[in-house]
């Protein structure tokens, strides 16, 4: 076992399962170089939780913050001009959404063709992975962690790799429904940009494609077996370093 | 798939805008202070590190309860505490960076910055006062002093934290453990300079 400063951080943090901490525990007493390294952190932990001092809120802090509240709750009579101007909003957004479905609507017509349909539905899982909290459902940089919590939930065994060292770091996988199948999206991170890496089995049609989307690039290409989709706002030329390295 | 969903989406949203609030005003509020006002300690401390003054705290603070109590229908339950640290956290990074435009437009004075002797002697019975770390603690980058004093003062866990900063997990704990290096080399290097 090598005794990582994010192992011994993630011990004084608690955030280590009852056998990580096992095993830990019994690396340290046997290396007197992890067990400086941990003493110095617990330590530092002590210092900053003695010295640093807990700020409550003051006193009258709640009782304001409830008074200005009950003034925002109080609702407007039905005639007041702020409840006529809230209806007047309402229909000029209701306005403004339909021609924006109708508008949308038609452009979805317009590109209907199969590579645009795929490559929206990335576009979107990738935005809602970025805005929900859904972006991990394993949150793990370690490859032989991932790679195993995908079975049993995929029909296929992805390809996980970590590629740390490249510069793409990976923070972890998840499951997604894509066109009609579930597939497997891993998460790698570039600086501070997120790489989703969507993979499925089958071979892509057409081969390799360069596409971008809302300002967001996207590179699909295969191996034979599976059908690989790196979606992010990083630049082509980096997407296509993730691709050589995939292959 | 989706173009099926879109108008389904158009009635309900306007029926959400013409609708009559579905809970009562009042209970909303009693609502909103059974499960979000409890935390006001939490949000309090965050906002207090994050600004460096009591005053400006107390700013943040009342805006982001209201703002927290507007967006209060689209709390789903669930981490009451995750989910006010987010609007604070926002809110101290709106702030500042209002602050940020005004101080850039105030010309940077010498006169009034360079700290006179009296103000100094003051200055350094400050930082023994307060103490080493704590001085070291408000020098941090604001990214990492907001996941310490999450961390090591909320006691909140990487995944509490990831979901009240929006940060992935590993960026959590990086920025943790970087905060923690820069603590010790800042404790050393003003130990030799008071020295």
């Amino acid at each position: 076992m090598n005794c990582s400063p994010d192992l011994m951080e993630a011990y004084v943090d608690n955030e280590l399962d009852a056998s990580q901490r096992a095993a830990l525990e019994q690396h340290l007493a046997a290396c007197s170089a992890c067990s400086d390294a941990l003493a110095r952190l617990q330590t530092l932990q002590g210092e900053i939780r003695a010295s640093a001092p807990y700020f409550k809120a003051p006193s009258g802090l709640r009782a304001s913050i409830v008074d200005t509240l009950r003034q925002e709750a109080a609702p407007p009579s039905a005639s007041s001009p702020q409840a006529v101007l809230n209806l007047w909003r309402g229909i000029a957004i209701a306005g403004v959404l339909l021609v924006a479905s109708l508008s949308w609507n038609l452009a979805q017509l317009r590109m209907k063709t199969r590579p645009d349909q795929i490559a929206q539905e990335l576009v979107g899982d990738h935005i809602r992975s970025l805005i929900g909290t859904h972006l991990l459902d394993v949150p793990s940089s370690d490859q032989h962690t991932v790679k195993p919590w995908f079975a049993g939930k995929l029909d296929f065994s992805p390809d996980v790799r970590d590629l740390s060292a490249q510069g793409f770091p990976l923070d972890g996988g998840r499951v997604e429904y894509l066109s009609g199948r579930r597939v497997a999206a891993l998460v790698f991170h570039r600086r501070l940009h997120v790489i989703n890496l969507f993979i499925w089995p089958g071979a892509l049609p057409g081969g390799e494609k360069h596409l971008a989307r809302d300002g967001y690039n996207l590179l699909g290409w295969s191996d034979g077996v599976m059908t690989y989709w790196a979606v992010s706002d990083v630049s082509p030329p980096e997407l296509e370093t993730l691709r050589a390295l995939y292959r | 798939m989706l173009k099926e969903r879109a108008p389904a989406r158009l009635v309900s949203l306007s029926v959400r805008l013409f609708r009559k609030p579905a809970v009562p005003v009042q209970s909303r509020l009693e609502l909103f202070e059974e499960t979000i006002l409890p935390h006001l300690d939490s949000a309090y401390n965050l906002a207090r590190w994050l600004m460096r003054s009591d005053a400006d705290a107390d700013d943040v603070v009342q805006e982001s309860c209201l703002r927290a109590f507007r967006f209060f229908d689209g709390f789903r339950g669930g981490d009451g505490k995750a989910w006010l640290i987010e609007i604070v956290r926002n809110t101290a990074r709106t702030f500042q960076q209002r602050r940020g435009r005004d101080s850039a437009a105030v010309p940077f004075d010498e006169t009034t910055h360079t700290l006179g002797a009296p103000d100094l002697e003051q200055h350094v019975a400050d930082r023994e006062r307060v103490g080493l770390l704590h001085h070291c603690i408000e020098r941090l980058p604001v990214d990492f002093r907001e996941v310490l004093v999450l961390r090591e003062l909320e006691e909140m866990s990487y995944r509490e934290i990831a979901s009240a900063t929006g940060l992935a997990i590993g960026t959590v704990m990086s920025r943790l453990s970087r905060a923690r290096k820069r603590l010790e080399d800042c404790a050393h290097r003003t130990e030799e300079v008071s020295q």
